[in-house]
């Protein structure tokens, strides 16, 4: 007999199979988004995970004055 | 050939690893690298340009703003920094070397910015970056960071 595979909830360990789950991209101009929902039989949001890939790196500019 | 007024890209990269010091400096330990440290800002903070330092103490202080929340510790996580501050043509640049992790967290109140601070240096403040506004429910928030080059590179000097 296999063990049932769980997941960490806000409800704790629960059935993975007892979960629906929904992912999304969102690609904008600033970053690059994956979003992943779980949610139990009543609906109630219980985890997500969200990972980001900025596209707005920071950029110092230097300038110098002439000397003369 | 002839002359070009330039700021040396040698200087650029070597700012970025400590080397020069054109006003008063600390005296550094070692010539080892700093440890960086990223916290997350509720979207309510107002981190940006004047923020000079983290305001809290890492490992058990939260700073005003800071995200609170299940297994998240006040002053956030370590950056790793596997790769040495360098160059793409005449602009310096430095990328954390792994993405910024927070793993199974739950922060319910939104947040969208991370703090990159300087934990050697008395957790002076480096740059703060702005997302779109997220929660997290028992999950993981993941920044990847960007192709480290001179046009992606997460911190640049031009």
């Amino acid at each position: 007999m296999q063990d049932e595979p769980l997941i960490y909830t806000s409800r704790g360990n629960v059935p993975i199979k007892s979960l629906k789950y929904e992912h999304r991209w969102e690609d904008d101009e600033n970053e690059i988004t994956l979003s992943e929902f779980w949610f139990a039989e009543d609906g109630e949001l219980v985890k997500n995970n969200c990972h980001k890939l900025a596209k707005r790196p920071l950029t110092i500019g230097g300038e110098q004055a002439r000397m003369a | 050939m002839a002359n070009s007024q330039a700021i040396c890209t040698s200087f650029k990269v070597e700012l970025l690893k400590g080397i020069h010091a054109l006003g008063t400096t600390v005296a550094r330990g070692g010539t080892t690298k700093d440890t960086i440290y990223a916290a997350l800002y509720l979207a309510s903070a107002s981190k940006g340009a004047a923020t000079t330092d983290f305001g809290g103490t890492q490992g058990s202080v939260a700073d005003t703003g800071e995200v609170t929340g299940t297994n998240y510790v006040a002053g956030g996580v370590a950056v790793t920094n596997g790769t040495e501050p360098t160059n793409t043509s005449t602009t310096a640049h430095w990328t954390p070397s792994a993405s910024i992790v927070y793993t199974t967290v739950t922060l319910s109140t939104a947040f969208d910015a991370v703090l990159l601070y300087n934990l050697t240096q008395g957790e002076k403040a480096i740059a703060v970056y702005t997302f779109g506004s997220q929660t997290i429910t028992a999950g993981t928030f993941t920044l990847t960071m960007p192709t480290n080059d001179g046009t992606t590179g997460l911190l640049r000097l031009a």
